[in-house]
């Protein structure tokens, strides 16, 4: 999976939003606000490029103190949400 | 986030150069602009004229998207398409951003100075004493 190219991660009034940004043009009809673990997750995914459950889980396992379960539950939480609204292409 | 603090977000943008689409709500545009269901474009407002749509931090106190009826130097008066009395008044500095299109749910654009719809806001305009009644059976559509 891959986190379609026009969708940025911005900070808006303190809250970390993803908003879809053109090149000179942004759409907030599509704009998503995450709290701070999925603001990092979306992070690791970008720096990934090409990414997959597992290795988002892995990487949050290692960065935070939780069970591969929570981590895992947390990342399939946040890709669906994103997979929803279109910001992930397969 | 609040309404306003998105907006002003929007308003930083466009300040960049960034065209923005802002979903609007309620229903002071009607029937140019169809709040909670379309959205609109902004640019900056470089030279603005009467008859063009904008968004304008109005009053002191709010963010509008409405049409300006009257330029008086630095004075601006606003109105919405929808309402059928009171207006708005800023300066021309208040002015953040000029509407050029409006989409529509189905990510249809269109553009609010068509030759034909510059005509429709100056009639609409002019048909002021009688909009309450036109605005009901349009609802009713």
């Amino acid at each position: 999976m891959r986190i379609k190219k026009d969708f940025v991660l911005r900070e808006v009034c303190g809250e970390n939003v993803i908003m879809c940004e053109g090149l000179k043009a942004i759409d907030f009809r599509k704009i998503l606000a995450l709290n701070k673990s999925a603001a990092w997750i979306w992070k690791e995914a970008q720096a990934q490029g090409d990414f997959t459950v597992e290795s988002l889980t892995e990487r949050l396992c290692e960065e935070y103190d939780v069970t591969a379960e929570e981590a895992r539950s947390c990342v399939t939480e946040l890709i669906e949400k994103l997979d929803k609204e279109g910001v992930i292409e397969k | 986030m609040t309404d306003n603090e998105i907006i002003e977000e929007a308003v930083r943008l466009v300040r960049e150069g960034v065209n923005v689409t802002l979903p609007v709500n309620g229903y002071s545009m009607l029937p140019f602009i169809i709040g909670g269901k379309e959205s609109v474009i902004l640019h900056r407002p470089g030279l603005i004229d009467v008859g063009d749509v904008v968004l304008a931090w109005v009053d002191g106190n709010r963010y509008v998207v409405h049409r300006i009826i009257k330029l008086d130097y630095d004075r601006v008066t606003l109105m919405g398409d929808g309402n059928v009395k009171g207006t708005e008044h800023c300066r021309l500095n208040d002015i953040k951003a000029r509407v050029t299109h409006v989409v529509s749910a189905d990510n249809k654009k269109r553009d609010l100075y068509s030759r034909w719809r510059v005509r429709a806001a100056k009639l609409w305009y002019w048909l002021r004493p009688i909009r309450r009644y036109l605005l009901a059976i349009y609802r009713r559509l």
